[in-house]
Parts: C-alpha cells; sequence; structure tokens
C-alpha cells in the first residue's frame, strides 16, 4: 500500500490559482494573426428542402471573405459517425456536418460565414437568402410514431432503434401478482448550459499538412481520429489542443459539426479560423436531453417486496443520432430498476426522431429520467400499499451480500453489467439522519404560513469508469520535479489536484514537487480516452498510479547505477534524493539527464458504481404553484474519496442542476418546431440565490473491487435522483389536496393545474 | 450575438441630444444604461444606426425634493435608489421595489427613466410608478410637457414619447407619514422579470389609494374597484377576492389566461394584505 498524505484531504484546487487571477486562458481568449472568425447561418425552418442559396450579397460586404456551403464541401458531405455503441442500423440517421438538401432541425448548419470579425460575419449572415422549401414537421414522439412525414424518406420509419433491457421473465408474474400497479410518467427536453459556450480555433499548416485545433475536451483522440478521416488527414497531423473550459457536464466536447467546419475552413482558406458558439445558438445548436416519457407496470408483494418491473420508454431524440445520442434511450431501460432488487424486468426504450435539436448526453444521462420515474412510482405504490415509503425502498435496496449484482442485459449489444459493490442502505440512513427524518416527516401535507410542507427522498446509483483503458505518463524534468501527463480531459472538475494528490501519494513526494498535471490535449499521450462516464478519475488516477510504480522502478534502477547497489536497496526521500543505506544518494535532479520516463496504460472492462440518497424538505405555495426547497441532502458512497472538496463541490454543482431540470429548465418547441425558449431570458437557469440550502455528505465504506484505487466515479451523481425527489416532495406535501406530479418541470403552472384538477375531481366524487 | 455596426455620439447637453435626435438621417436612439438595448442590438431585433448616449447628463441626473413630490432624473440608475443614494417619496417602497428588479449587475447600469420608455410590460417602473400616481416629464424640440404614468404607457412596449422626444425625469408625489404600501413580485427565479406584480399605495392622508397590476400583458392595469376598497380598510378576504376578480374580468382585453388570473389575484390580495396589516 502506498504511502497516504494527500488522498482525502481538502487540498485547494491548483488550476484556481489561474483561475481566480484571471489568468486562464479559454479557446475564446486565443488569438492568431491573420484570424478569421466564422459565424454560421443555420436553418430557420424545422423541416425543409434547401431549393437555393444565394450569397453574393454577403460576399460583396466589407470584410466578408468566404461562404462555404455544402457545395464546397464537395460530392461527399462527411457524416458524424457515433462514437458510443454505434450499430450499422443507426448509420443513415448520422448527421452531414452541414445541411445538403435537406434541412431537419432549426439550427442545423446550413453555410459559414468567414469574415474578419465576428460582428461582420454575423452581418453577411443577414445578406444569405436561402430559400426553402417547407416541409410538414415532425414535432414530438407522437408525430414520429404516426410517421406521415418523414425525416428520412429512404428508411421509411421515424424510429431510429429500440433497445430492450431484459432481466428474468416479468411476463410470468402479473397473472398471480399480489398487487400491480401502472403508471405513464415524462420528463421535459432540457439540457447543460455551460457559463462558456463552445468554441473551436483550427490552424492549417499547408507547409507541413499539419492541422492544430484548439478548443478540444471530452474525448480529443475520438474526435481527432473522426476528423482525420473526414479530412483525409493521418491521425498524427492533427494536434488537438485542450484550453481552460467553462464547464462541460457532457454536453462539450462531443464531435458537432463545427468541430469539423471550423478546421475545413481553415484548410479551405489557408488563414486560422475561430468560432465561439454565442448563447442562443447554445440553446439551438448543442446537444439537448432528457425528453421522455413511459409507460411503466411494476408488480409487488403485500408486503412490499418488488417483484417484477416492465413497460415502455418513448425517447425523442431529435433530428439526428449524434456521437452519444442513444446514450440516454438506454441508460433509462437498462437503469431503471436504480439500485434495487428487482429479479424481472422488461424495459423497451424507443427512439423517435423528430424535428428537433438532436439529443446528447447531459449528467447522468438516461438516469436523472428514470430516477424520477422510479422513485415517483415507488411512492405511490407505497402510498397503495400503505407501506412508508422509506421503508418500502428498504426492504428493496441492494445489500453488501448480493454484490457482484447483474442487472438487465441492454440489447443490441448484449451488453451485461453488474454492481460492483456496496450496501446501499447505508447511504439511505445516513441522509435520513442528517436531514432529520424523524423529526421533519411530521411537517409533511400541514400548511406553515400559507405553505404546504412536504418531504421526498430517492436512491440512486451512478455508473462509471467506462474502458477500455486510460494512459498515463510520469517524466522526471531537469529540475527533478517531476511531470505527469494523462489522457483524461478537464472540464471544470479539478482534475489537475485530484491528479497531482494521486501522484504524490503514489510517488511518495510532496506534492510542490509535481511541476505540472499535463492532460487533455493529443500531444501528451499516446492515446487517450477522454473525460465521460465519470472516469477521469477513475481510469486517469488508476493509470497514474501504475505508471508511478514503472517509475520509481525506473528511479531505482538510474540511481543504483550510479551508486553501485542494487535497485532493490534504493530508498526515496521526499522526492528529491535516491539514497543507499550506507547514506550514499544521488537527487532527483541529477538523474533527470538519464532521461526517465514511465508511461502505463490502464485497462479495464467492468463499471464502478457509486451509490447514495437524497432528501429534501420543500414548501409550496398552493395559490402560487410555487416550491421553495428550503433543505437538501445529498449522500453518496463513492468507495474511495480523493478530495472531498472537489466532491461535494461536484455534488452540490450537480443538485443545483437537477434542481433546475425539477424545477425550471424547459426547452419548448411549438408545433413548428421552433425553439419557443431559446434565450436566458425564457429558458430560465438555476442560480444560487434561487437555492442556497444544499448539503453534501461523502462516504466511502465500500471500495470498488476493480481499481487500484477503490474509487468510484463521482461528477454525475448529485444530479440523478434530483428529479424524483423534489417531485416526491411535492407530493408528500400536497398530499392533503391529493396531487401526484407525473411530469417535470414542476413549473408554478402545472404545480396550479394539479390543485385545480385534484380539487374538482373531488368535487365531483362529492356531488 | 454581436451587435450590427452603430454610430455614436455622447452630446454634452440635453438640448444637444435632443438636436441630435430630432435632425438624425438614420434610425436614432438614446442609449441611457444599456441592459434592454444593447440586448436587443445583440440579438439584432434593434438595429439603429445611431445612438445617442445620454447615460452621463448632468440634466438626468438631477433629484430635486419639494414639498409635495420628489423629481428624479431619468438616467438615476436602480442601484442608486436601491441604495437610496437618491431622495426618496415613497417612504421605502421604491428602494424595496429596485432591489427586486434584475440582477445587481444590471441595476447598477439600467435607469429608471430607459424602464419607462421602454415600458415592458413585466417591468417594475411604469406599475410602480403609476400606483405612486407619478409623471414623466418629456423634452422635445417642442419643449416640456408632463403626463401622468397612467397615460404615458399606451401598451406592450408602447408609450406616448415622441420619436424626438427624451424622457426626462419622474415627478413621484411623496406619501405622508400616514401612508401605506403592499408590494408583491411573483417570479419563477430571483433577478427574473415578474409573472405578476402587485402594487397598492393607500394615503388616507391625502385621500389617495389605487391598486395597479403589473406583468399584465398590457399598460399597468389600474384596478379601480379595488382601489376603492382599500381606502375603506376591506376586512372580508372573500368581498376582497370577488373585488378583485371583477377587476380583472373588465380587463378582458388582456386575455389572461386562468393560471395568470389566478396570479393577478393571489399579487393583489397579498399585496392588498400587506397594507391592512
Ligand atoms: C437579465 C436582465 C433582467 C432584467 N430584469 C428586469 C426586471 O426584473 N424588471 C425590470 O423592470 N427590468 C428588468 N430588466 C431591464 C432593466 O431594468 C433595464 O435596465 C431597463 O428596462 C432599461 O433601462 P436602461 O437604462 O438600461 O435602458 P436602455 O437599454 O439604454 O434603453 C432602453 C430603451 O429605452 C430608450 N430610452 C432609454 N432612456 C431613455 C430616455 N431617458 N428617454 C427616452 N428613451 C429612453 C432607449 O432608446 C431604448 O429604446 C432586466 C434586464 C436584463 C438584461
Amino acid at each position: 500500500m502506498i504511502a497516504n498524505r494527500y488522498i482525502g484531504s481538502p487540498v485547494e484546487r491548483f488550476e484556481d490559482r489561474r483561475f481566480l487571477r484571471g489568468k486562464g486562458t479559454y479557446v475564446g481568449d486565443l488569438s492568431r494573426p491573420g484570424l478569421l472568425y466564422a459565424a454560421i447561418l443555420r436553418s430557420p425552418r424545422a423541416h425543409g428542402r434547401i431549393r437555393s442559396i444565394d450569397a453574393t450579397a454577403a460576399l460583396a460586404l466589407r470584410g466578408a471573405h468566404t461562404i462555404i456551403t455544402a457545395a464546397q464541401i464537395g460530392s461527399q458531405v462527411p457524416r458524424i459517425p457515433i462514437r458510443l455503441q454505434p450499430l450499422p442500423v443507426l448509420v443513415p440517421y448520422h448527421q452531414p456536418v452541414i445541411a445538403e438538401r435537406k434541412v431537419r432541425y432549426v439550427g442545423e448548419p446550413i453555410a459559414v460565414v468567414l469574415a474578419d470579425s465576428a460582428a461582420i460575419a454575423e452581418d453577411a449572415l443577414d445578406l444569405i437568402r436561402v430559400d426553402i422549401e417547407q416541409l410538414p414537421p415532425v414535432p414530438d414522439r407522437h408525430a414520429a410514431a404516426k410517421a406521415e412525414a418523414l425525416l428520412f424518406e429512404e428508411t421509411g420509419t421515424n424510429l431510429a432503434i429500440r433497445y430492450i433491457a431484459a432481466k428474468g421473465d416479468p411476463g410470468r408474474v402479473w397473472a398471480r401478482a399480489d398487487y400491480v400497479r401502472r403508471e405513464r410518467f415524462a420528463v421535459q427536453r432540457h439540457t447543460a448550459v455551460m457559463l462558456e459556450p463552445r468554441g473551436v480555433l483550427a490552424e492549417w499548416d499547408a507547409a507541413h499538412g499539419r492541422l492544430t485545433v484548439s478548443g478540444a475536451s471530452k474525448v480529443a483522440f475520438f474526435n481527432r481520429r473522426i476528423l482525420a478521416e473526414q479530412m483525409g488527414l493521418a491521425e498524427d497531423a492533427i494536434d488537438m489542443v485542450e484550453n481552460d473550459v467553462g464547464g462541460g457536464f457532457g454536453v462539450r466536447g462531443e464531435f458537432y459539426p463545427e468541430d469539423f467546419l471550423i478546421p475545413f475552413a481553415a484548410r479551405f482558406t489557408g488563414r486560422p479560423v475561430k468560432w465561439i458558439e454565442d448563447r442562443r445558438e447554445h440553446l439551438i445548436a448543442a446537444n439537448h436531453a432528457r425528453e421522455a416519457e413511459c409507460e411503466l407496470k411494476i408488480a409487488c408483494r403485500y408486503d412490499g417486496t418488488i417483484v417484477a418491473l416492465q413497460g415502455d420508454v418513448y425517447v425523442d431524440v431529435g433530428a439526428y443520432n449524434r456521437t452519444n445520442g442513444m446514450v440516454g434511450a438506454r441508460n433509462i431501460a437498462q437503469f431503471l430498476s436504480g439500485p434495487y432488487r428487482i429479479p424481472d424486468i422488461r424495459i423497451e426504450a424507443s427512439l423517435l426522431l423528430t424535428n428537433k435539436t438532436p439529443v446528447g448526453t447531459y449528467r447522468g444521462p438516461g438516469r436523472f429520467e428514470a430516477d424520477f420515474f422510479r422513485e415517483r412510482l415507488f411512492d405511490i405504490v407505497a402510498r397503495d400499499l400503505g407501506i412508508d415509503p422509506v421503508e418500502f425502498r428498504r426492504r428493496n435496496l441492494l445489500t453488501a451480500a448480493e454484490m457482484p449484482y447483474s442487472i438487465a442485459t441492454i440489447t443490441p449489444y448484449e451488453h451485461k453489467d453488474a454492481f460492483d459493490s456496496g450496501d446501499y442502505r447505508l447511504t439511505l440512513d445516513r441522509c435520513l439522519q442528517e436531514i432529520d427524518w424523524a423529526e421533519k416527516s411530521k411537517l409533511q401535507g400541514k400548511l406553515v404560513d400559507g405553505r404546504y410542507q412536504g418531504l421526498g427522498i430517492g436512491c440512486f446509483i451512478e455508473g462509471s469508469a467506462a474502458g477500455p483503458r486510460e494512459n498515463a505518463r510520469i517524466e522526471l524534468e531537469s529540475d527533478g520535479t517531476v511531470s505527469i501527463f494523462v489522457g483524461s480531459s478537464a472540464v471544470g472538475q479539478g482534475l489537475e489536484t485530484a491528479f497531482a494528490q494521486i501522484a504524490a501519494d503514489a510517488l511518495e513526494i510532496p506534492i510542490d514537487r509535481i511541476r505540472g498535471v499535463f492532460h487533455g490535449s493529443t500531444a501528451f499521450v499516446r492515446e487517450g480516452f477522454g473525460s465521460f462516464h465519470s472516469r477521469a478519475v477513475v481510469m486517469g488516477g488508476s493509470a497514474i498510479l501504475l505508471a508511478a510504480e514503472s517509475f520509481k522502478q525506473a528511479v531505482r534502477t538510474a540511481a543504483a547505477r550510479q551508486l553501485g547497489c542494487e535497485p532493490g536497496a534504493v530508498r526515496l526521500v521526499e522526492g528529491r534524493l535516491a539514497a543507499t543505506p550506507d547514506g550514499k544518494s544521488v537527487s532527483f535532479a541529477e538523474l533527470a539527464g538519464g532521461g526517465i520516463s514511465a508511461e502505463e496504460s490502464f485497462a479495464n472492462s467492468r463499471h464502478a458504481y457509486s451509490y447514495g440518497a437524497h432528501a429534501a424538505h420543500v414548501a409550496v405555495d398552493p395559490r402560487t404553484g410555487g416550491v421553495e426547497v428550503v433543505d437538501y441532502v445529498a449522500v453518496e458512497d463513492v468507495g474511495r474519496i480523493i478530495n472531498p472538496m472537489l466532491l461535494k463541490g461536484q455534488m452540490v454543482g450537480a443538485v443545483v442542476q437537477g434542481l433546475g431540470g425539477a424545477l425550471l429548465e424547459h426547452l419548448v418547441y411549438d408545433d413548428e418546431g421552433q425553439l419557443m425558449t431559446g434565450s436566458l431570458a425564457d429558458y430560465l437557469l438555476p442560480t444560487a440565490s434561487d437555492f442556497p440550502s444544499i448539503r453534501a455528505v461523502v462516504t466511502e465504506t465500500h471500495p470498488s473491487p476493480i481499481n487500484p484505487l477503490g474509487a468510484k466515479g463521482a461528477g454525475e451523481g448529485g444530479v440523478v435522483p434530483v428529479g424524483g425527489v423534489i417531485a416526491n416532495a411535492v407530493a408528500s406535501a400536497l398530499a392533503p389536496l391529493n396531487v401526484q406530479p407525473h411530469e417535470l418541470p414542476l413549473s408554478p403552472s402545472r404545480i396550479w393545474h394539479l390543485i385545480e384538477t385534484a380539487h374538482e375531481m373531488q368535487q365531483q366524487l362529492r356531488e | 450575438m454581436k451587435a450590427p455596426a452603430v454610430d455614436y455620439l455622447r452630446p454634452r447637453t440635453l438640448t444637444e441630444a435632443v438636436d441630435l435626435l430630432a435632425h438624425a438621417s438614420v434610425e436614432a436612439r438614446v442609449i441611457a444604461g444599456g441592459q434592454s438595448l444593447v440586448a436587443m442590438m445583440n440579438l439584432r431585433v434593434a438595429s439603429p444606426g445611431l445612438l445617442i448616449d445620454i447615460a452621463r447628463l448632468p440634466e438626468l441626473h438631477a433629484v430635486a425634493s419639494y414639498s409635495d413630490a420628489v423629481t428624479l432624473g431619468a438616467c438615476v440608475t436602480h442601484a442608486a435608489i436601491e441604495d437610496r443614494r437618491v431622495a426618496d417619496p415613497s417612504r421605502g417602497l421604491m428602494p424595496r421595489v429596485a432591489s427586486t428588479l434584475a440582477y445587481r449587475a444590471i441595476r447598477t447600469r439600467g435607469t429608471i427613466g430607459g424602464s419607462l420608455a421602454l415600458s415592458d410590460p413585466a417591468a417594475e417602473w411604469p406599475a410602480v410608478l403609476a400606483a405612486l400616481d407619478a409623471e414623466v416629464v418629456l423634452y422635445g424640440s417642442s419643449g416640456r410637457r408632463s403626463l401622468k404614468c397612467t397615460e404615458f404607457t399606451t401598451g406592450i412596449f408602447q408609450t406616448k414619447l415622441a420619436q424626438n422626444e427624451i424622457l426626462e425625469s419622474a415627478r413621484v408625489p411623496k406619501l405622508s407619514p400616514d401612508a401605506r404600501y403592499g408590494y408583491v413580485k411573483l417570479c419563477r427565479k430571483s433577478g427574473e422579470f415578474a409573472s405578476a406584480l402587485a402594487v397598492v399605495v393607500t394615503d388616507p392622508r391625502r385621500g389617495y389609494s389605487r391598486v395597479v397590476s403589473g406583468a399584465a400583458n398590457g399598460s399597468p392595469l389600474v384596478l379601480a374597484d379595488t382601489s376603492r376598497l382599500v381606502a375603506e380598510g376591506p376586512r372580508d378576504p372573500d368581498a376582497l377576492r370577488g373585488t378583485i376578480s371583477g377587476d380583472l374580468d373588465r380587463a378582458s382585453d388582456r386575455h389572461f389566461d386562468d393560471f395568470q388570473r389566478n396570479l393577478h389575484t393571489v399579487a393583489a390580495m397579498r399585496a392588498v394584505q400587506q397594507v391592512l396589516v
């Protein structure tokens, strides 16, 4: 076991030194001589055929240089392949990097304008005349299923694919079950709105045939592979450069049309080209997420033991299947059972194409939706059965003795998976204790100062540690310090700090002997896999552990040679000296001349599952429908805590995002496929002053057995249960009025209407 | 989101500003705090050819206190009102309102005159100043004129401001020590525009009472019967609710849906209750 000085302690973020001094460098901060700015003409129509594009007036504008449309790109407009779980049946739905003959959503790129400034580029956009023949739009999943209008005539359907998550055989259960309940739930379309929108700066070096792309993030190596193929370049002719980022949340860093268009424009013009997404653009161009409905049926014994879960899920995936556009739907299907013991499961998830912005992953993809469905359903069931909702959960939560526990298998893809370790009741109990459930639950349904008080609870799991590998390299610098290079990428989570802690402990050196942690860019390691699926710390951190062992071995071997002893006899002292037992020593700086470096790869094909429970106390104003979150507690067990401060920051931030999804955020479309909430005046984002009381509690009772750190992912879990918890709390508050929310967001108007409807129904009953 | 190219001038006096406005050959607009106008330009829903910056004109920062009223220059910021850096005719109502308006960053630049001139239907000042029975002073090529706020705003983003006029100041009557007021802003998150606003001012010594609904799909809506009822100090909530409903029903041109109607009723009820306490 390694000596432990840093892992587990709240080391302050190294990143903050530059951020707080205004020294962070974002892609928007970069400039180059001869830079051209790009602006993108986006379809104003949801569905149509492009008749003509006339750029004459735009090109005549002073300062406008070039306009790129499908015609300039060539006979074959490249399409963007799927990164996660590609399948041949999905190929027809891959997005072209620019609209060719058809447009399929408002916001789809039609042309790229290059100009001397961003403002001129936008002036030129206004002058491009596009003639689009309007086609009947497919505004929602019902229209998609009817298939009167098709997004892709050639396939004859708007159903992209259907996933099945199966375990056991629920079919045999229904007829003889004690209790069966059917419910229908829905989650609204919303997405990540990072503080810093996306951006790309591309530079083409014609002399050497090299391309440099700044603004890379998340999965730089994968994106380089796509880009190399689309541009006909060798992969190693492209450098992807990661910069500081203002948030990722799954949305930043996937391969979008702009990730081709801007590099292409740089090569086309021979000049550096920069594009920075603006806020309005972000809301129509970046991945959307979460729009899903389900019809579920659950069977239980009278004592509350769950016997089976079955149902259909309908996911509106928008106009194309983007790089990870299926993940949300497949996750809903596979993780609908959450942290619970359910022997028989069959969930079918249909992915329906509509004329809306395509979807992708957003923090806790599919799990946020699934948790809302399930935790809401459980409260309804517990109430029916006359069982306390907490007791109902405890009875069905998985225990340590059941690990590893196999969950539903997802097909196509035949993906089998199992939970790795944990006792899921522990986090539930801790959560109840932290919020003082016993005392507060007495308030449920009471009117206090005109507002109904409610308590809600929900449990969750968070998947993490996607394979296949991650790579890390450690190098001895000439001054005797060490540098860490890793294939993981930073999306604002404090990666440099967490990795420095892991490396310092593994190398047995003071943390200030680490010169830097270099990550994300393709130049740093041979191959990297990036940051998604809460994998950075688990995978990158484990790779660093392995590299550290090799590195220490290399130092000992080099020192042994100089000191004339066996490598095994060399002791490393405080990251400065390599010493023999008889007191001879050589400094790290002296050894550096020999060039000491170690690179290792950590491979993993299993997933590590963190888990936890959240509880909320809300006050609901029945007259306005307004919800105040009075108290919120989030508990998560992450196997091994690297840095509790970073971890709690991730959790609180994720809870706030979840509260946005539960109460505020909604990408509303009209029947024509026009986005009605296209600015932050209408798309309501939560701020710190809206949700001031959120507490995070972290535990590490069950390390993951599948990686040497024992760590489990921690970036996403905090968002997962929030919708269900808040909806349960609102239901608990409004129990006297007999209100059961089935849909998010719980906007004031929705809650008010629920109260009105329940009231009318009660009056009808009385009459 | 870059604004189209625009010419920019910063005159030294109000008269000069009005001259520029009257004689511009392109679409000219004054810019005060820019907190609405710049956003509109960036979204390209406004594209004036000339901006006339009035934010630093001393005339528009003048604040004068008279025996019965205070005049506030148009370019007094929301933050100056919130921080009580200027005379307050309203015995605390205006600072309280200012503190609920947008975010602090916006309040440091946004101005009371800009807000009135724009007359966003969901904005606070048009409703609050209507409830306070304030007047606006407009200055144009043909001189000065005054209008009651209740007449100045005519609809959604619509006012009686002429193309060559600048809103110079607002004249707000002083509340007497006996006056009471109520203010309720219902919105979905902090700093957001209101879903419903209600302002109640009653000043028995001046024989004055008025209830105004804001964010009411049009200009601030004076609830006439409710205003009269408030003067009597109603004690029966059902009667009060009925009167508010009656007032809202009469405003059929506002096309409230059920939920909006409910919100306006709740806001007005609560604002009135603040007065009665
Ligand atoms: C995020 C955000 C949230 C906001 N929330 C709220 C809110 O909750 N409540 C609220 O009331 N407001 C809100 N606002 C608007 C804010 O209060 C603005 O400051 C105000 O509406 C306009 O004032 P301004 O000085 O910035 O005017 P500008 O933006 O400079 O001008 C607005 C318009 O008025 C005209 N104009 C300005 N001054 C004069 C004058 N003296 N004479 C004639 N015409 C003039 C301009 O030509 C322009 O047409 C918000 C704004 C933002 C950006």
